[in-house]
């Protein structure tokens, strides 16, 4: 299962021509490097914050895993042990490096 | 996908940037015009700005609660429908946020066709709404204009007062104020409005033409006359004429449309019996008729004859922030009909187009959002784009800005009277923006003058 998946972000992706998709793809690449530090933040509430925020950003674009893994890291929220939320959030960063990767490479084919 | 009926702005307060502009070209796309907020803060100054009725509201902004802001929202104008968009799915908040007054409740994800639909049915239930008895804000804005501001209120209430009536109307405003569209709102809303709206510029009509083109002619009355001519003034039985630029029609011409307006009977040049016509008149000038007629350029019997109901346009930069909005509509369309991207305008840009003087007024900001759309890519107007000469004072194209210099005695020594005239009519046009009527005041002679040699000089490059 690819991290984004790719009928999702080109059902996005036509809603406008060329500059959109540039312009969005950027945006996502710059929100998602935002979030990768926000979801692991030392302040629980920015966090847990980030973690929502990525729910709905993940979802909307077609990242799928990376949204389920964030639905799961959110609904479990202040019960979670502090060990559990380590594994969850570096999982979650994982996850984000994989979705700016293909990011990075769905940017490269609108040059080549 | 319908087009909105009315003019309102749709409000989007999303924090997460990529889903702001997801959201805003998904709406934009479906023809909505969109301001965009990433803060509580921006979202409730932009709120008070456009009034906007319908509001797409995520609840978790970095600022303050959504519910809060809804709670202002619905406080401070009842009859706004708020979206809310969430990432929250749970039964408890949407019941929560329902309770609240929000009118619908979206699960982030949701795809396109769910956020138009979303805001179509928000629309849809402000318009069957019992609790708003004027229905949506811009509900009495006559079409085409767009404007929320009060000076325009005031011209539409007007609008519509004498639409009713058979009174003459006599408009006045700026260049590019809409002046015919002013005209074609009073006849669309009068009982005349399934009848001919014959507009006629008398500025750019030459003199000796006029009057033909007016009461019309009869084949073979003067040399070139091959075949009957009907006059706008016939043209217009049953219906409405509308004399732009009245103010630039020669006097003797002034004499026979006062006796058309006594009479209400047309003679077409070359007839020997009048003609029986039903017909409104609507004018308009750009000048100050009454001063037309202290320097004894405009007839004062006609003047008191069709100066029954005045309508003053208010220029652009006295409009509030209507410049914003008529740019947001026009932009989205303009887009549409280029192929662009573009869904609204940079907070910057917006800032700037309400410091703006805009001397050419309406008109003038068409042509900055089409050269804008032509020659760049959205999803946002950003004032890099925007044409260099804006930023001067001039109306576009400005003339002295450093690739044509201020004309000077020295350009005119040695040049014969004709070369020097010419010279000094194309450095007034260039300086209002190629009008003619513009250019004629500042160089006090009538525009048909200038129609005239500008006429002669193309038909002399012309090769024979």
């Amino acid at each position: 299962m690819p991290a984004i998946d790719p009928a999702i972000l080109a059902q996005l992706f036509a809603m406008g021509g060329d500059s959109l998709r540039v312009a969005l793809c950027a945006q996502l690449r710059e929100d998602f490097t935002r979030l990768h530090g926000a979801v692991a933040s030392a302040d629980a509430t920015e966090a847990a914050r980030a973690t929502h925020e990525v729910k709905g950003l993940a979802g909307t674009v077609g990242a799928l895993r990376l949204a389920e893994l964030a639905r799961r890291l959110d609904s479990m929220g202040a019960d979670l042990a502090a060990e559990a939320r380590l594994v969850l959030v570096a999982g979650l960063r994982s996850e984000i490096d994989s979705v700016l990767q293909a990011l990075t490479m769905t940017e490269g084919s609108f040059c080549a | 996908m319908t087009a909105p009926a009315s003019s309102d702005t749709i409000l989007l307060i999303e924090d997460t940037p990529s889903l702001q502009m997801i959201y805003a070209a998904a709406l934009g796309r479906a023809g909505f015009a969109v301001a965009a907020c990433g803060t509580a803060a921006e979202g409730m100054a932009a709120f008070r700005r456009h009034k906007s009725t319908v509001v797409l509201l995520d609840l978790m902004l970095p600022d303050r609660s959504g519910l809060d802001v809804m709670h202002d929202l619905l406080a401070a104008q009842p009859q706004t429908r708020v979206i809310v968009i969430t990432a929250n799915g749970s039964i408890n908040k949407a019941v929560e946020m329902m309770r609240a007054g929000a009118h619908e409740f979206l699960v982030k994800p949701f795809d396109d066709q769910r956020l138009i639909a979303a805001v179509e049915n928000a629309r849809k239930a402000l318009r069957h709404s019992p609790a708003d008895p004027k229905g949506p804000a811009d509900s009495s804005v006559p079409a085409p204009f767009i404007g929320q501001s009060r000076a325009m209120r005031a011209v539409y209430a007007k609008i519509g007062s004498v639409a009713r009536s058979m009174a003459s109307v006599f408009i006045t405003g700026e260049s590019g104020t809409g002046k015919e569209l002013c005209a074609e709102a009073v006849h669309q809303q009068s009982a005349r409005a399934a009848g001919p709206f014959i507009a006629l510029n008398c500025g750019a009509i030459p003199v000796d033409l006029l009057e033909s083109e007016v009461f019309g002619h009869l084949r073979g009355s003067f040399t070139g006359a091959i075949s009957d001519k009907l006059g706008a003034a016939a043209a217009a039985d049953g219906g409405t004429l509308f004399l732009d630029e009245i103010c630039e029609m020669d006097l003797n011409l002034q004499t026979k449309l006062l006796r058309f307006l006594q009479t209400s009977t047309i003679t077409p040049v070359g007839a020997t019996k009048p003609r029986k016509v039903d017909v409104r008149i609507i004018c308009a000038t750009n000048r100050n008729p009454l001063e037309e007629v202290r320097r004894g350029r405009f007839r004062e019997d006609l003047y008191y004859r069709l100066h029954v109901v005045p309508i003053h346009l208010p220029p652009l930069r006295e409009r509030d922030d209507d410049v914003n909005e008529i740019a947001e509509r026009l932009v989205v369309q303009m887009a549409r009909e280029e192929g662009r991207d573009f869904v609204g305008i940079a907070p910057r840009v917006r800032d700037l187009f309400r410091s703006l003087p805009w001397p050419g007024n309406v008109r003038q900001l068409i042509n900055v959002l089409r050269n804008v759309v032509v020659l760049h890519d959205g999803p946002m107007v950003t004032a890099d784009m925007l044409p260099p000469d804006l930023l001067g004072d001039r109306p576009v194209p400005v003339a002295h800005n450093g690739e044509r210099p201020a004309l000077t005695l020295g350009d005119l020594t040695g040049r014969t009277l004709a070369e020097i005239e010419r010279i000094v009519i194309e450095d007034a046009l260039i300086r209002h923006g190629d009008s003619i009527p513009r250019a004629a005041r500042e160089l006090d002679v009538s525009a048909s003058t200038l129609y005239r040699k500008r006429d002669a000089w193309d038909k002399a490059k012309r090769p024979q």
